[in-house]
Order: C-alpha cells, then sequence, then structure tokens
C-alpha cells in the first residue's frame, strides 16, 4: 500500500522544543508526515483531523496523564502508541500495568534511538500493508526477497524456510547489531524455553549455505562466540 | 516474656538464698553463744567445788580459808555463809546484817532453788554442813529447767523438721511474691520487647508498676512520632530527587537530541562534528548519573517496588553484553561470556530489569576507565543454593578508597561519586545477596552473589 515514511506520526510533548526535535529527527530519518501537538486537548483535535498511524506520547501533560489519553485513544482505534517519559516510575507503571504501550523511551533520548524503536514498532504494526524498497535485503551479490521469501544469488534462487526467513529476519531488523541466541531462539519458536541453541546452530548453518558463497567463512552471517549472531552491514574482509 | 522468666528465676533464688543466708546465720550466733557461754557456766560450777573445798571447819570449830578459796570468792561473790545441819550460820564472809543467822529447811529449800532476799546464791553440801556463795543481788538470772525424757529424744527430730519448715515457707512466699511481680511485670515487659520490635506500646497504667508502664507508652509515642517524621523524611527526599530528575530530563533531551543531530551533519566540519560527540556523550552520562541516583535514593529509603518474577540468568547477560558490544562498536571491548551449559537454562527469581541494570553498570565500569582495549569476562554459576555472576577485566581496578568505602555498611548519606557501583550493591541486597569487590592487579573482580530460591 504504502512506503512505512508515509505513515502519519502525531508527537505529543508538553515541551515545544521536543516537538520540534522529534519532528526534525524524524524528518530527518524519511518520514514525511508528522504533527505536534503540547496538550491532551490539542492531542485530540490532531488525533480527530490528523488520523494518525502511530503516536510518540509524553506522559505528564499540562491538562492530563498520557496514560488516559492513551486508554482514551485506544477506545476508537488501535494505532501503536509509544511513550516518551521522563520519570523512571512510569517505567514501573507501564511495566506493572501493562497498559498496552507498543514500547516506551525514557528521556534523554538518541535520535537513532527513537527513530529505530518507531521503525520497529511501525513494521510490526503494518507489516502487512508495506510494500517497499525495504523488502528486499542485499548482501552483496546476494539478495533475499521478503515477499516471497526466496535467496537468489546469480541465476540460481533458493527458498527459505519458515525458521530461516523468521531467523534472517530478525538478524536483517538489527544489522549490525549482535543479536542473542535467546532472541533468535523467540523470535523462531515464539517460545521462551530454553533448549534450542543446538537446533539455532543447525539453521544458521543451514541459512549460511544459502546467502554465503563460502559457508564455512562466512563473510556475512558471523558468530559472536557466546553471544548469537551478527548479520554484517558491509562484507566483512 | 523469656528475659523476664530468667529475672523473676534469679529473684526467687536470691530470697531463697537470703533465707538460707539468716538461718545460717542464726545458727552460727547460736554455737557462738553456746560456745561463749559454756567458757563461764561451769567455772561457776567448779568455783563453788573449790570454794568449799578451801573453806574447811577447824578442830576446834573456827574456819581457815584458803588462799585460792578468798581470791576466788572476793573476785566472784559478794558474800558467802555456812549452815550447819540446823540452819545456823557458823561461818560467814561480809554477810550483810539484814540477813537472818538461822534459816529452816523451808527457807533452806526455797532458796536454793530461787533467790535469798534478790542475792542469787549457789550452794554446796559437804561434811561441814552448806556453804551458800551469794553474787550480788539482781546480777544474775536463775531458772532451773525441766523437761520430760520424750520432750529431749522428740527435739532432736523436731529440730531438723522445724529448719525445713522454714525453708519451705521461705520458698513458698519466694515463689509467691515472684509470681505477684511476674504478673504485674509481665505486660511491661511485652510492652518492651514490643518497643525493641519497633512496635507500639499500649500498656494499663495501673498497679504497682504503672508508673513505669506510662513511662514506656511515653516513650512508644516519642518512638512512633520519630519513625514517622523520619518516613517521611526519607520520602520528601526521594520525592525531590525524583522531581528534580524529572525535571532535568526535558532539557538534556534538547542538548542530547541536538548534539547528535550535528554530529551526524556531514556538512558541518569532522571538528565541529566531534565536538558535539562529546556533547552527545556527556549528556548521555548526565542522563544515565541521573537515573542511577533516582534509582539509588529509592533503593536506599526502599521506595523502589521490585517486580520479582522467574527469569533465565543467562540470557539475560548475553543481552548485557551484546548491548554494551553494540552500542561501545568500535572501541576496542572484547568480551568473553562463560556460561556452564548446566547454567544456561536455569531460571531464578528476581527483578530482572533491576539486575540488568547492576550488570550493565559494572560493564561500563569496566569500559569507561580504559582507553585502550579492554578485556572483559562475564561468568554465570550456580549450584543448588546461590547463583553469582562475575564480571572480571584487565584494567587498572578501584583505588583503595573507593574499594574500602564499597565493602563498608552504607553510612546513610549516599556517596558523592562511584554512584554506579553504589548501586550494583544496592540492588544486589534488595535480592538478598550480596557483592564482592576484589583488586585483582591488574584488573577488578566483581562477584554478584544471590540465593536461590526452590520453585
Amino acid at each position: 500500500m504504502e512506503e512505512l515514511y508515509d505513515l502519519k506520526i502525531l508527537a505529543v510533548d508538553d515541551e515545544a522544543r521536543i516537538c520540534n526535535l522529534i519532528g526534525e529527527i524524524l524528518s530527518a530519518a524519511g518520514f514525511r508526515q508528522i504533527q505536534t501537538a503540547q496538550s491532551c486537548t490539542e492531542a485530540r483535535q490532531a488525533f480527530r483531523k490528523f488520523q494518525p498511524d502511530a503516536v510518540v506520547l509524553d506522559v505528564m501533560l499540562p491538562d492530563g496523564d498520557g496514560f488516559a489519553l492513551m486508554q482514551e485513544f485506544r477506545r476508537t482505534t488501535n494505532v501503536p502508541i509509544l511513550f516518551l517519559s521522563a520519570r523512571d516510575a512510569d517505567e514501573d507503571r507501564l511495566r506493572g500495568l501493562g497498559l498496552g504501550a507498543d514500547d516506551y523511551i525514557v528521556k534523554p533520548f538518541l535520535p537513532q534511538e527513537l527513530v529505530l524503536r518507531l521503525t520497529a514498532v511501525l513494521r510490526r504494526s503494518y507489516a502487512s500493508q508495506i510494500c517497499n524498497a525495504d523488502n528486499v535485503l542485499r548482501l552483496g551479490e546476494t539478495t533475499v526477497d521478503w515477499g516471497s521469501g526466496s535467496v537468489t544469488r546469480g541465476d540460481v534462487s533458493v527458498q527459505l524456510t519458515a525458521k530461516e526467513y523468521a531467523l534472517l529476519h530478525k538478524l536483517a531488523d538489527n544489522r549490525g547489531n549482535i543479536v542473542t541466541i535467546d532472541a533468535l531462539c523467540r523470535a523462531a519458536w515464539d517460545d521462551e524455553t530454553f533448549g534450542y541453541e543446538n537446533t539455532l546452530m543447525v539453521h544458521i548453518r543451514r541459512l549460511r549455505e544459502k546467502i554465503e558463497d563460502n559457508p564455512s567463512e562466512p563473510h556475512w552471517l558471523l558468530t559472536v562466540r557466546g553471544l548469537g549472531y551478527k548479520l554484517m552491514r558491509k562484507d566483512a574482509p | 516474656m523469656k528475659g523476664l522468666g530468667r529475672i523473676l528465676g534469679r529473684y526467687v533464688g536470691a530470697a531463697i538464698g537470703v533465707g538460707v543466708f539468716l538461718l545460717m546465720l542464726n545458727f552460727a550466733a547460736f554455737i557462738a553463744f553456746l560456745v561463749y557461754s559454756s567458757q563461764s557456766a561451769p567455772e561457776i560450777k567448779d568455783r563453788v567445788s573449790v570454794i568449799a573445798e578451801g573453806v574447811r571447819r577447824q578442830t576446834d570449830g573456827s574456819f581457815s580459808v584458803s588462799e585460792e578459796a578468798r581470791t576466788a570468792l572476793n573476785d566472784r561473790y559478794a558474800w558467802a555463809m555456812q549452815l550447819d545441819d540446823e540452819g545456823n550460820v557458823i561461818w560467814s564472809d561480809r554477810m550483810p546484817d539484814a540477813l537472818p543467822r538461822h534459816y529452816t529447811a523451808r527457807e533452806i529449800a526455797s532458796f536454793t532453788r530461787w533467790y535469798l532476799e534478790d542475792y542469787p546464791v549457789y550452794v554446796w553440801a559437804d561434811e561441814d554442813g552448806l556453804l551458800v556463795l551469794a553474787s550480788a543481788a539482781g546480777s544474775e538470772w536463775k531458772y532451773l529447767m525441766q523437761a520430760s525424757t520424750d520432750m529431749i529424744e522428740q527435739a532432736s527430730a523436731w529440730g531438723p523438721a522445724v529448719l525445713i519448715l522454714n525453708l519451705l515457707a521461705a520458698l513458698a512466699l519466694a515463689l509467691l511474691l515472684g509470681w505477684r511481680m511476674y504478673r504485674a511485670a509481665a505486660p511491661l515487659a511485652e510492652g518492651i520487647s514490643g518497643l525493641a520490635r519497633g512496635e507500639g506500646a499500649n500498656l494499663p497504667e495501673r498497679g504497682v508498676l504503672g508508673p513505669l508502664s506510662a513511662d514506656v507508652n511515653r516513650a512508644s509515642e516519642k518512638l512512633l512520632a520519630q519513625r514517622t517524621l523520619l518516613s517521611k523524611r526519607d520520602r520528601t527526599r526521594t520525592e525531590w530527587i525524583a522531581g528534580v530528575s524529572h525535571d532535568i530530563r526535558t532539557p538534556l533531551s534538547l542538548v542530547q537530541g541536538n548534539a547528535a543531530q550535528l554530529e551526524a551533519d556531514q556538512a558541518l566540519p569532522e571538528q565541529t562534528r566531534n565536538k558535539a560527540a562529546v556533547i552527545r556523550e556527556q549528556s548521555q552520562r548526565i542522563g544515565k548519573l541521573v537515573s542511577d541516583l533516582n534509582l539509588a535514593s529509592k533503593l536506599e529509603y526502599e521506595l523502589q517496588p521490585l517486580h520479582i518474577a522467574t527469569f533465565r540468568p543467562a540470557a539475560m547477560l548475553r543481552m548485557a553484553a551484546a548491548d554494551i558490544l553494540n552500542n561501545m562498536a568500535g572501541e576496542g571491548i572484547s568480551l568473553e561470556m562463560d556460561i556452564p551449559p548446566e547454567t544456561g537454562g536455569m531460571t531464578v527469581s528476581g527483578d530482572e530489569v533491576l539486575l540488568r541494570r547492576a550488570v550493565d553498570n559494572l560493564l561500563r565500569n569496566s569500559v569507561m576507565h580504559y582507553q585502550g582495549c579492554v578485556q572483559i569476562r562475564l561468568a554465570l554459576a550456580a549450584d543448588e543454593k546461590s547463583w553469582s555472576v562475575t564480571v572480571t577485566d584487565d584494567g587498572t581496578g578501584l583505588d583503595d578508597e573507593t574499594l574500602r568505602r564499597l565493602h563498608q555498611p552504607r553510612e546513610g548519606a549516599l556517596p558523592a561519586h562511584g554512584l554506579g557501583l553504589v548501586l550494583v550493591r544496592q540492588i544486589a541486597s534488595a535480592h538478598g545477596g550480596a557483592v564482592r569487590f576484589e583488586n585483582t592487579k591488574p584488573g577488578l573482580k566483581v562477584v554478584l552473589s544471590f540465593p536461590r530460591q526452590t520453585g
């Protein structure tokens, strides 16, 4: 339907400069439709008129509480909501109450953190509706098509299994960063249970056979001993 | 209450002791008296016989008095007389004129038993008649004792019986008094124990110990008031810190966000971008400090709720290690994980977020102080009763002062610096665990250990 960056974002914070900062960060990241509000009243208005696809919401607002506002929004739509909070205590409330926020960031935050968290939330929420250039993963000469779940190298094209797809997707989402064994198991088996480590190794080996030139000397999918795996941004030397 | 029982036991013991002591004292005094009086009593008899021996009728009817008898007479007796068988005075020495010179058998029988005109007299019968020796009038007390043979025999049994009866009576009285004292003091003791446990006391202020109970009640009121005041002050301080840290975060977000934007702006010269990076890093550090301070103050005053849940420490450690490597990529960190297979699936209960924070602080501490390469080892170990996380690095370790302070019991106030490591200690103790810091020269070794709950 549309590109991720075409999604409409509403940022609510009582501090005008924080609103501006969020706007700048998000537009620098590529988002094209951003609106800001500085109170619950403004936020409600914007919510009706602008109809955002995601809300970045501060907890302390001059005329109310961000938690209450979220519950209000949630009564009508199911838009993802990302909290931006300045109090450690809010973290406890978010965790304790299970309010159903999609994510929360404690101030002060780094621009890249906000962008990463927001895009992750958006990808999760709008996965089926977004079809864009993001749909292809390029690893040098190899391309992975997320739409069809196939890996193409030169003329040869092979299909990824469901597990391989889930693992590669998790690694690609965190490209350049280490993803722990535990996080990968959770992504592939959707389970906290321990004991998939060996199975995981088998799947990684098969995945390497599909994406690496030389699976025993991987350039893209690297092992970080004792921790997990990492999908490199650039071809490792 | 146990203490009170002991006190009363001692009290009863002491009372019995006093009784026994008094009995023994009396007995000793009695023995002493007997010994003392026995020194003089037989002497009377001896002297009477000695004097009788010395007073002799001569063939011519006159009396001679030996030197020995004369001395004894003068020393001891007021006067003396010798009666013949008819009751006539046939010899006398210093005998008062007022006394008759003849005595009837009735008079003789009377004075031998009692007194002769108030003079206590002693008699000695021999072949010369009856020698009568008199002490000064009113100087002695005379009583003739008579007892049946049965009574004398029973006395040997009665004596010990009376003693035992005395002892029993003393014991019974001591117990009775002790019990009454116990009854009166029990609520008081309960109240004081309550105070020691930190509970309030509300005792009835009647009875012998009423004033004491009243004092205990006052003390309890004061303690409660102070505690309320203290906890209110702690709460206020913690809220104040929370407020300040909240207020700092908004401006800090702006500093950090803008600095990061400048840092990423390719149009700016590299030098300027590096400066922006410094601002960004330092503001991140301030942010970290603020949140450490906030958490430390909450933990210090026990205002931080613990969200205890079951989790796998192996996963948590891998996450912490991956995050620090991801965030500080290219800074020369070498991180080795030591998670033995048997601990990989182990679950423990605790506040995962807080424990993760402790591990993060330790890793950050290892990374922060070194410019070059740092080797960090993160190990997980467990036995049946406990589990532990060990962070080892090859850096310069901690200075002695910091090390000393970290191992000391908390002194009430939060330290001026090294907050991150103090927080580690607080998190450990909030979980009933402990932390040990050790300079391994080179490097620092930190062991976080926790008890393992069953189930």
